[in-house]
């Protein structure tokens, strides 16, 4: 349209009529605004040909302030200073050639290269030597360095100990001796120069090395704390400072714990199972549940049936702590036993016990009513049993195939790997080297008899899962984990649940810290107790968090030094250490953890895991068990007011503390502004991560009350007329199907087919009603199904031995800027939620005033959008 | 060379079908495949795209030592070859002579030998030898279940199932039983769909007009559940 008006040939009167017209009705722009712009286009016009200009490609790339058919007051304004930006700073094009000639280049590439060198060097001496002596040469000839390294004397105990001496030896001089600021500077460049460096070569070997430089510069700074950086002269500065003091060295301790636990992770292979099945152990299944629909405990019980186990040595029960007909008759009607108690002590732990009076199989398979196991999981697991009569734990991984309440709220299911992932992708399998799994009281295989021997499941504590495998672990026994997704269920629903769920886990960690302490007592190895004390450890980390979150206001409201450093100090001490510990963090958790959401997640929970801790370690009996309620329904958007508090009070605290800065800067004492801008740029850093926390308090709702599970898998139809058709299952739930058909608009809307899925080589058909099609996909939904064809249609979805492979394949490794910017988005959008779901009359100040600050922010300049420009007559 | 002798259990097991597509799949897949059709009905041809009228077959031509009625050879347009039978009745030695000259047609090395057997022709009476290979084509119903229970005479063959229909219990439950225990059962099936008799109204077969059903899946297996046997046949000669 507009092009027509700009270039048809009219002339006079009509001409600017029609001009005004353009601008009047057809971009309805107010009359004086028209007639300014109608004059101001043929002022214009007379000096340059407008329509010469490449508006859309050229122009609104570098002036994205500017709106085309969009003219404001103020851009002329805008475009001035816009104008001045662009001819100030230069910009690089953000093309993808562009990146690859820096990373090209980077210096980080120097070492690689030479260690590339080296190893070349080495390959080719190797070679020379072996030519000369005339010994021939193949594929696994050792090279000399490989020969060096591999040799006997290494393994002479005394060597050992003198390598051992001379690595701590050299550790405690890079550690306790003081440089000048000078050295400190070149000894954390080197250091971030090979910590950078190696951070693009794969192997454990760079792993290590950079654990070691980590530990290095971490221990340093925490010695130079201790020793140079508090303030006695100032006892409130002295009381603070240690406070931030004792958090730091909190948090290295764990650091160094964590380093020690994920050193070399398993990565446990399944044991094959003998031939001769007679000799396979009998296993009973256990299905604990209190109060959960029999909706939920239904899957779950059906595919436990279905596990690929002999039929006469695999046992399933259902233990209702609710004492419910309905699921009596349900037990009854599908066949499995069905236990009851008369009271409902202990909890889960009283369940477990209880019913292992009534049964008597070897070993003991336990899924909390919703994890839906697949039908390879015993095939998986008992292996293990049948090798090593030690072992008396099998634990998996727990896998959810709903969102969790991050997940959820943040809207980004499926793809940052979630909470979970670290402690079941990583973890656990760390702690399986050290012979220490966690028993995560669902999803696992048991000894009977070593239940037996520690008196039955630990019922001293709410956590009673991780206390029974501690005390089987002091009786000798072993444990294993199999990091193989065999089971999957609901994650909590709401942040609240969630949260209710970790205070329990906080106190039952403090609790067993108090009644049956891991670092004491007979029975453990030193790495046992380690990886216990550094769970234990994680749950305290309420107050250390608390501190981080508020520590840079010590210096903008008081005026306390609470590191009592000059600037330059601090600067080369902290951010270089945090930077070092930063990236060889992304590099051994990178997979299942990003960067920065660590901190997310505890801001989260600090508040409220830090009064359970506290009182559980003094007062270890107060504290009952409560069930997470699972399997909820939110049906709108609403803001959890009441549990974002913390957050709300320490965001709001670390905004005013900016403030206060930005006037301090101003108006203050000149010699304060390096410390002032430390402080500002940690709140600022801290204003982001609860930015975030609140984000996730923004409850989304959920409509769906049956979780769609994305799938991939061959099954057919039947339409109405009889005609079979192969599709791909692409989705199912617990009440239907999506379906990807192999041509366009195949199914009619609403009408009856049947869906053909198979289980081996057995083939089932299940009754369906097409709920939506659009064009090669189509909604189905089950028909009334039988029990029987509840349980066929289960067996072929839910417990499926590839339904749930995949899930850690699906997440890139850590980029921590990527990550960075991530949260920072994150935490823009919680504070946009809070504006949304304000009380009214707060909104309408709250509107005006983040409308005056989008006017001022109009008004910044904005770096062009060059993108891929692929010509280059705009400059 | 390889003969396969597809046979019906009983009448309307879906013999004729499932001969026309097998053929037509592996013509497809670039193998000389002949078909030869020994029920009277005649009614191979009409999966094939035969002209109805025309009835000559080679039960109208003289059944001698020259073997003369691979004259009556037709060849369509998926290259597959087929003889009618044609309009004339038969008797069991104008059989026998024909598979016996079968074997000394002159076709190319690795031909498929199709013959479509009436369920009421005995095996036993005709003169097959070892390399031969037998497809007895059941449905999963009581009819076909108490003719397998009785000793069915073509015990020596495989039995594959056809027009299976898992929304039925019954099917279900006798596909269980078979499964247990009938060793001789192909591991795969024939699944029931209503495109086969319309392809026959089309004059041509399922995997020709409905390439995206279930079925031709189906026929893909058997085929290459054929190539594999024919592999370890000429592997154990
Ligand atoms: N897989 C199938 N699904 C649905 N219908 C089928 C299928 N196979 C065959 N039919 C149908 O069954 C009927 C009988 O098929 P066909 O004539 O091939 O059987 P037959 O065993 O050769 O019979 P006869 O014993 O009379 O020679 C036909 O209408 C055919 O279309
Ligand atoms: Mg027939």
């Amino acid at each position: 349209m507009s092009d027509r008006v700009l270039t048809s040939p009219q002339f006079g009167i009509s001409l600017i009529k029609s001009r005004y017209n353009y601008f009047f009705e057809e971009n309805s722009y107010s009359v004086f605004m028209s007639i300014l712009l109608t004059i101001s286009y043929f002022l214009l016009h007379a000096f340059i040909k407008l329509e010469r200009i490449d508006f859309n490609n050229a122009f609104y790339r570098y002036f994205p302030q500017l709106k085309p058919n969009r003219f404001r007051l103020g851009d002329p304004l805008r475009f001035m200073i816009q104008l001045l930006f662009l001819t100030l700073v230069k910009f690089k094009r953000d093309s993808k050639e562009v990146r690859e000639k820096e990373t090209k280049y980077s210096i980080f590439k120097i070492l690689p290269l030479f260690i590339d060198w080296a190893i070349r060097f080495d390959k080719w001496f190797t070679l020379r030597v072996r030519q000369s002596l005339n010994k021939e040469i193949n594929e696994s000839t050792q090279t000399g360095f490989q020969k060096l390294t591999a040799a006997d004397f290494w393994e002479n105990p005394h060597i050992t100990k003198i390598l051992l001496a001379a690595v701590l030896f050299l550790l405690a001089i890079f550690i306790t001796v003081p440089f000048s600021l000078e050295a400190q500077a070149i000894f954390v460049s080197l250091i971030l120069f090979i910590a950078y460096s190696l951070r693009g070569i794969e192997g454990p070997l760079p792993t290590i090395v950079m654990i070691t430089l980590s530990v290095t510069t971490s221990t340093r700074y925490i010695w130079w704390r201790f020793n140079e950086t508090l303030n006695w002269g100032d006892p409130i500065a002295l009381f603070l400072g240690f406070g931030l003091l004792a958090a730091e060295a909190y948090a290295w301790f764990i650091l160094i714990l964590g380093f020690f636990q994920t050193i070399r992770p398993l990565k446990r292979k399944p044991v094959k199972l003998p031939k001769d099945t007679s000799s396979w152990p009998t296993v009973d299944v256990y299905i604990p549940t209190y109060n959960e629909p029999l909706s939920v405990v239904k899957p779950t019980t059906i595919s436990a049936l279905a596990l690929d186990w002999p039929e006469d040595k695999l046992n399933v029960y259902i233990l209702d702590d609710g004492k419910r007909d309905e699921f009596k008759q349900f037990a009854a009607e599908i066949g499995v036993g069905y236990i009851v108690r008369p009271t409902n002590f202990h909890a889960k732990a009283g369940n477990l016990n209880h019913a292992m009076r009534y049964t008597d199989g070897d070993l003991i398979a336990i899924f909390d009513c919703d994890h839906v196991p697949v039908r390879s999981f015993l095939q998986m697991t008992i292996g293990q049993f049948v090798e090593d009569p030690k072992m008396c734990l099998v634990q998996t991984p727990h896998h959810f195939f709903s969102a969790d309440p991050f997940e959820k709220n943040l809207g980004n299911f499926a793809q940052i790997p979630n909470e979970n992932m670290l402690f079941y992708g990583l973890i656990q399998d760390g702690n399986d080297l050290w012979d220490a799994t966690f028993f995560c009281g669902s999803c696992a295989v048991i000894r009977r008899s070593a239940i037996e021997e520690i008196g039955g499941f630990a019922f001293e504590t709410v956590t009673e899962d991780a206390h029974t495998a501690l005390k089987m672990q002091r009786k000798g026994y072993r444990t294993a984990y199999i990091n193989i997704p065999q089971a999957a269920g609901l994650a909590t629903d709401s942040l609240s649940t969630h949260v209710g769920q970790r205070i329990r886990w906080a106190r039952g960690m403090a609790q067993i810290f108090r009644v049956d302490n891991p670092l004491l007592g007979r029975g453990l190895s030193l790495s046992q107790r380690f990886c216990y004390l550094n769970a234990a450890m994680h749950f305290f980390s309420g107050i250390p968090r608390i501190v981080f979150l508020t520590a840079p206001l010590a210096l903008i409201y008081f005026d306390a030094y609470i590191i009592y450093a000059p600037f330059l100090a601090i600067l080369l001490y902290v951010v270089p250490t945090l930077m070092q510990v930063k990236i060889t963090n992304s590099r051994i958790q990178g997979k299942w953890r990003y960067s920065f959401w660590g901190e997310v997640y505890e801001a989260v929970l600090a508040w409220y895991i830090l009064k359970p801790t506290t009182v559980a370690l003094f007062a270890p009996n107060k504290g009952k068990f409560n069930v997470t309620e699972k399997g909820g329904l939110t049906d709108k958007d609403f803001y959890d007011w009441e549990i974002s508090k913390p957050y709300l009070f320490l965001a709001t605290i670390n905004l005013i503390g900016l403030i206060i800065g930005v006037f301090r800067i101003f108006f203050g004492d000149p010699v304060q502004i390096g410390v002032l801008l430390i402080s500002m740029a940690w709140a600022l850093y801290n204003f982001m991560i609860l930015g975030a926390a609140i984000a996730v308090a923004a409850e989304a709702k959920q409509v769906r009350r049956s979780h769609r599970i994305s799938a991939d898998f061959p099954a057919a139809i039947r339409d109405t007329h009889g005609r079979t058709f192969k599709v791909r299952v692409t989705d199912f739930s617990d009440v239907g199907v999506g379906v990807s058909l192999p041509a366009d608009d195949l199914i009619k809307i609403e009408s009856d087919i049947e869906l053909i899925m198979s289980r081996g080589r057995r083939q089932f058909s299940f009754p369906c009603k097409v709920i939506n099609a659009r064009k090669n996909r189509a909604g189905l939904i089950l028909s009334d199904l039988s029990l029987e064809q509840e349980k066929n249609y289960i067996e072929s979805t839910f417990s499926r031995a590839d339904a749930w492979l995949t899930w850690q394949d699906n997440f890139t490794h850590d980029l921590p800027s990527e990550s960075f910017k991530h949260v920072r988005q994150t935490s823009v959008r919680g504070f946009k939620s809070l504006i949304l779901h304000a009380p009214e009359n707060a909104k309408k100040y709250i509107t005006k005033i983040g409308n005056i600050l989008i006017l001022v922010g109009s008004f910044m300049p904005q770096k062009p959008k060059l993108g891929n420009l692929n010509y280059e007559s705009a400059n | 060379m390889n003969r396969v002798f597809f046979k019906g259990i009983k009448g309307g097991t879906g013999t004729t079908s499932i001969i026309a597509n097998i053929a037509t799949l592996l013509a497809q897949s670039k193998h000389s495949v002949l078909c030869i059709d020994l029920d009277p009905k005649n009614e191979l041809c009409l999966h094939l795209g035969h002209q109805w009228h025309n009835q000559i077959g080679w039960s109208n031509k003289a059944i001698d030592a020259d073997a003369n009625w691979s004259d009556s050879a037709f060849i369509n347009e998926d290259n597959v070859k087929y003889v009618p039978f044609g309009s004339e009745s038969t008797n069991t030695f104008a059989l026998c002579t024909l598979l016996n000259q079968s074997k000394r047609l002159n076709l190319e090395a690795n031909s498929w030998l199709l013959f479509d057997v009436p369920s009421h022709i005995s095996l036993e009476e005709l003169p097959l030898d070892e390399n031969d290979l037998i497809i007895n084509i059941v449905t999963c119903d009581a009819g076909c279940y108490s003719q397998i229970k009785k000793g069915h005479s073509g015990s020596n063959g495989f039995y594959l199932i056809n027009r299976f229909n898992a929304s039925n219990p019954l099917e279900l439950d006798v596909y269980q039983i078979w499964r247990a225990n009938l060793n001789q059962l192909a591991p795969f099936f024939i699944h029931f769909d209503s495109s086969v008799p319309e392809a026959l109204a089309a004059k041509n077969v399922l995997i020709n007009c409905s390439p995206l059903s279930v079925v031709k899946e189906d026929f893909q297996a058997l085929a290459s559940w054929l190539n594999n046997k024919r592999k370890s046949l000429s592997n154990s000669l």
